[in-house]
């Protein structure tokens, strides 16, 4: 097979290539940095809409990336985290409106039921793999939603549920978030943490674990690793994750609804992450930013901006396959290696 | 092989997208500035937001708001506006999802300013933008939107209706269906909210008459429906369908293609075949009984509002025989549009009453809007029209229709307004005091 | 009794249909691996195209062939343009696959409207059948999956575009070694899925209505009965499509519907673990 590198003009001298290994290590810390900064300071800046849109843009991200541990990391193609992402949501309402929980009991809710769902459908999942994968993940979250539409006595039905914003205590303080700017620091603190376990995780030697499964799940089984235990290790931490995001979302939004645990949701999470780059965490974040604002723009300007956001998809993972993360990771280290 | 080359980035296509759609703003809001006809220095627009289901499952509904609404917001500025303001229109579309249109409705309270906004016909909708426009202090009317909760267990006090929903289809139309069609009723309804909420309402009547029910709800999105048509009791008289979307028009179908015409009276709400041709379910559509809330064709109305009817239909671009002007395939959805004419009109009357200027004032609007004695007019084609505080509802004439012959959708009886009413399971007065 | 007749009766005749809309899924998923989430609207194009060739000349068997011609012709463009570099990814075909599903939903949603239409069957006969009148019409529908889902295994198992096609799948490198023109291979494949999605489009859409979403309903159905049936599989694919009509059709005379469908996921469930390779292969 023939490939035709496109070739730099010009050889590289030691000096860029030390240059270069400088941008791998450094740019993303410094892009990493610039970017929290500017979501600690921008915001109150910035209008009640664009708090709110930015809250929700992070419990998005947070959700692709729970997406991003199962398939980039450990190579499980899942479209199961819609079901883990709604039933959080569906916790938070229960909590506030049956159990009169405040804002973090809440929460911690929605990770209990999103992990224990994650249990049960990936105990079940992980006993195959590929598209055999995918589709035992889609008829659970399909089973989900066809659930929640039927409990109309736990679920309220298609009409979802709506209930007040709870407040935030902590210690003997007691702070309501129902103003955007409040909600969305909520929502940055909430998200910041969940995203730094999960970096913590993936760079752990559990981590490596799961590259190596993903990697080459036959050499890690015999190495002695139960593969198994290590895939439905990372999916319920994924399904925590996922539902940790359902749950802000609930509290940002004050409604549950079933729409959220059909399977086209989790695909908003693949598409994300494709075209962000998969197995970064950082990737999925990106993408999930750039596509609701394209498709939110677009929707906003135009009629028919699907048209748009449908080109705009296949256009990138035509030019990035690799997504954007990897795109540009594989563009440094091109550099680096000459 | 070609597969496997690498491509060069093209980093402008992305870069280039967002200079041209910014352009694209630019021209649509320069558009809708222009040809105003309120000068220089007159009072500050009312922006009046649209939040329609453009996309998505429910996009002809979407379709017809826009027509309407439109059509309704250049009457009411060709005439002066509202309180001597100009009426500014801006659009936002719901995706027919709740995870879309909230955040859509955000926008166009908090960017675009809305005063007061016309919603979307999708009941999930409706409820998740709830939150929305409490938190916003902005009157968030339903644009067609059927579930009973939305003024009743989950009454909100910044969501109002004016027309019929569920429960009140049930409650003004079974009596003559009972007593005209037949005593024995198989539903076959889809297996949702809505869907289940028309059998249990229409069903529990029927039964506290003595009459007998049987009930018979399929997954939403059906293809085959023979495993539960075949079901129907043998000696059902009344067979009452309730889907949405292509399984609305398949199920009728089907019903036809397994002769159950020949020996049951079928029976549904409108919803089900409003923006469909009756010609679409073929000639066996004869004999069909529809529950209306407003008749397709304009030689159905009374002859009072005929020409009020006329009037609006010339605004939207609307033909008698209830079909776009430009395009006599697209059915008008003529018994849900009308809400959002009226609304306009509405709110017009309760702006002027109340002396609304801004949303402090909203107290008082509520008390006036909720208050209107509302006759057939100009603003006013579906007819009069009693508004009830406690639950923010709305109550009209309703219509029952059959499909004869001509495959047309025959006005057969009228069902007034005011047995439309029930007790209001809410009273939202006490917030408002 | 007379009840559980026609439903196995009906479920049988229903399964050829679903095994006709999942075909060209089949061919596309089981020879080129490429996850084709734009196959529910390329059945649904089919039915629109029809839709407007009914409109124009009242002729629905004019339709029958020019419907799937104008798909199958749209699947080459999507095969060429789109897909062929991403080709081997599957996870990225899903993306581009679904810019392909949003393009066409919503051009459609543009011209054709949001509200269903109909197209009249060509044949409105219905005959007495356990109790209650049976439409005829499905039996034509099911007669042409017969044909249609025959042609294929006879393309696979004779011809040598067939052979190509079943060498591609298995191992590509080795095929292209061989001489076996891969992209060439992966063009055709493509255009006759797409075909087949448009045909069963144009059949369907008589039973079910003309819907700019009318892809939803039946995409997932379409990659259950797939994967169930085995990649590649054609007679795997028809028992899995029965299966899980005649398990639903079944269950819902003694549930309510939507647990009836519940239950057949799981089983669905079920049989994916029990034989992963297919219902009708023993484990590899």
């Amino acid at each position: 097979m023939e490939t035709a590198r496109p070739v730099a003009k010009g050889g590289l001298t030691a000096r860029d290539a030390w240059g270069a290994q400088r941008v791998l290590v450094w740019a993303p810390r410094v892009g990493a940095a610039a970017v929290l900064a500017a979501l600690v300071t921008l915001p109150p800046h910035l209008g009640y809409f664009n708090q709110i849109f930015l809250s929700e843009i992070l419990v998005w991200a947070l959700f692709a990336m729970s997406f991003d541990l199962v398939y980039g990391y450990t190579g499980l193609l899942s479209f199961g985290q819609s079901l883990f992402f709604g039933a959080g949501g569906y916790a938070v309402a229960m909590g506030v409106s049956r159990m009169d929980l405040s804002a973090l009991p809440c929460l911690g809710l929605a990770v209990a039921v999103g992990a224990a769902l994650a249990l049960v459908v990936g105990f079940v999942a992980v006993r195959v793999s590929g598209i055999h994968f995918v589709l035992i993940t889609i008829i659970f979250a399909l089973i989900g939603f066809l659930v929640a539409q039927r409990w109309v006595w736990l679920t309220g039905g298609d009409d979802g549920m709506t209930f007040a914003c709870p407040p935030l205590v902590l210690g003997g303080w007691e702070v309501s978030i129902a103003k955007p700017i409040r909600g969305y620091y909520f929502t940055l603190a909430v998200v910041c943490a969940g995203a730094l376990a999960l970096a913590r995780l993936v760079t752990s030697p559990l981590g490596r674990v799961l590259r190596g499964v993903r990697e080459n799940e036959l050499r890690m089984g015999l190495l002695g690793y139960d593969e198994r235990l290590y895939k439905l290790c990372a999916f319920v931490v994924a399904g925590a994750t996922a539902g940790l995001a359902g749950g802000l979302f609930a509290i940002l939004s004050r409604f549950s609804n079933p729409a959220f645990l059909h399977w086209t949701t989790s695909g908003k999470a693949v598409v994300w992450t494709i075209v962000g780059g998969p197995g970064t965490l950082a990737g999925p974040a990106l993408g999930t930013a750039l596509l609701m604002m394209i498709e939110h723009l677009a929707r906003r300007v135009m009629q028919g901006s699907e048209l748009v956001v449908g080109a705009i998809l296949i256009v990138s993972v035509l030019v990035a396959p690799q997504g954007i993360v990897g795109m540009w990771r594989k563009w440094v280290r091109a550099r680096e290696r000459k | 092989m070609r597969r496997n080359q690498p491509t060069r980035p093209q980093g402008v296509t992305r870069r280039e997208f967002l200079t041209r759609t910014a352009a694209g703003a630019g021209v649509l809001t320069a558009s809708s500035l222009g040809l105003t006809r309120f000068a220089w220095g007159s009072p500050k627009p009312i922006v009046l937001g649209l939040h329609a289901d453009i996309t998505g499952v429910a996009a002809t509904y979407g379709y017809w708001f826009q027509r309407v609404v439109k059509a309704a917001v250049d009457k009411v500025n060709a005439e002066g506006g509202i309180a001597g303001r100009e009426v500014k229109l801006v659009v936002a579309d719901t995706a027919s999802s709740a995870e879309t249109g909230p955040r859509n409705l955000r926008q166009l309270i908090y960017e675009d300013e809305a005063d007061f906004v016309i919603g979307s016909v999708h009941s999930g909708v409706v409820l998740a933008s709830a939150p929305v426009a409490q938190e916003t202090n902005t009157f968030y009317f339903s644009g067609g939107a059927m579930s009973a909760s939305i003024t009743g267990e989950k009454a909100s006090p910044y969501l109002g209706r004016c027309h019929t929903h569920a429960r009140m289809q049930a409650q003004v139309g079974w009596k003559w269906a009972f007593d005209n069609l037949g005593k024995k009723w198989t539903f076959v309804v889809a297996d949702y909210s809505w869907g289940r909420s028309l059998a249990q309402e229409f069903g529990a009547r029927i039964r506290k008459a003595g009459g007998e029910v049987q009930v018979i709800k399929a997954p939403p999105r059906t293809s085959d429906f023979i495993p539960y048509l075949q079901k129907v009791h043998g000696d059902s008289e009344v067979l009452f369908t309730a889907f949405l979307g292509s399984a609305a028009l398949g199920v009728m179908r089907q019903s036809v293609e397994i002769g159950l015409h020949e020996r049951m009276k079928r029976f549904s709400v409108i919803c089900t075949a409003d923006g469909i041709g009756m010609d679409q379910i073929g000639k066996e559509a004869v004999g069909m009984h529809f529950l209306s809330y407003h008749p397709r064709y304009l030689d159905q109305l009374p002859e009072a509002q005929r020409p009020y009817e006329a009037a609006f239909r010339k605004a939207v671009g609307v033909t008698p025989e209830g079909r776009d002007v430009s395009n006599p395939k697209k059915v008008i959805v003529g018994s849900h549009y009308w809400s959002g004419w009226e609304y306009v009109g509405l709110i017009k009357r309760a702006v002027e009453a109340s002396g609304w200027r801004s949303k402090k004032d909203n107290k008082e609007f509520h008390k006036a809007f909720f208050n209107l004695k509302v006759q057939a007019g100009p603003w006013f084609p579906q007819g009069d029209l009693m508004l009830r505080e406690e639950d923010q509802q709305g109550f009209h004439n309703h219509y029952l229709v059959r499909v004869e012959k001509d495959l047309r959708l025959h006005r057969i009886a009228v069902l007034p307004k005011e047995q439309a009413v029930y007790e209001p399971p809410v009273d939202l007065k006490k917030y408002w005091t | 009794m007379a009840q559980l007749a026609l439903v196995i009766v009906n479920g049988f005749v229903w399964g050829w249909i679903v095994a006709l809309i999942a075909l060209g899924l089949n061919l596309i998923f089981g020879l080129t691996h490429v996850i084709n989430i734009a196959h529910g609207a390329f059945y649904m194009l089919g039915a629109v195209v029809a839709w407007y060739v009914v409109e124009a000349t009242g002729h629905f068997w004019l339709a029958l062939a020019v419907a799937p011609l104008a798909v199958g012709l749209l699947g080459l463009g999507v095969e060429r343009w789109v897909l062929r570099r991403v080709e081997g990814n599957p996870v990225i075909t899903i993306v581009a696959t679904f810019g392909v599903m949003l393009i066409l939903e919503h051009s459609v949603l543009l011209t054709f409207g949001g509200a269903s239409q109909r197209i009249a069957p060509p044949v409105t006969a219905r005959f007495p059948l356990l109790g209650i009148q049976y439409p005829a019409f499905r039996l034509v529908v099911m007669g042409f999956s017969v044909l249609a889902v025959a042609g294929v295994a006879l393309l696979l198992r004779r011809t040598a575009v067939g052979l190509w096609m079943r060498a591609a799948s298995q191992n590509p490198e080795a095929a292209l070694a061989l001489g076996v023109p891969v992209d060439r291979v992966y063009f055709i494949t493509f255009g006759l899925g797409s075909a087949l999605a448009g045909l069963g489009g144009v059949l369907a859409a008589p039973i079910v209505s003309v819907n700019f979403l009318m892809g939803l309903d039946v995409l997932i159905l379409a990659f259950i009965v797939v994967i169930v049936g085995g990649l590649g599989n054609l007679p795997g694919s028809v028992f899995a499509a029965v299966l899980i009509t005649e398990v639903e059709g079944v269950a819902s005379l003694y549930v309510d519907p939507t647990s009836a469908r519940v239950l057949s996921l799981l089983i669905m469930v079920g049989v994916i673990l029990w034989r992963p390779h297919g219902l009708l292969q023993k484990a590899a």
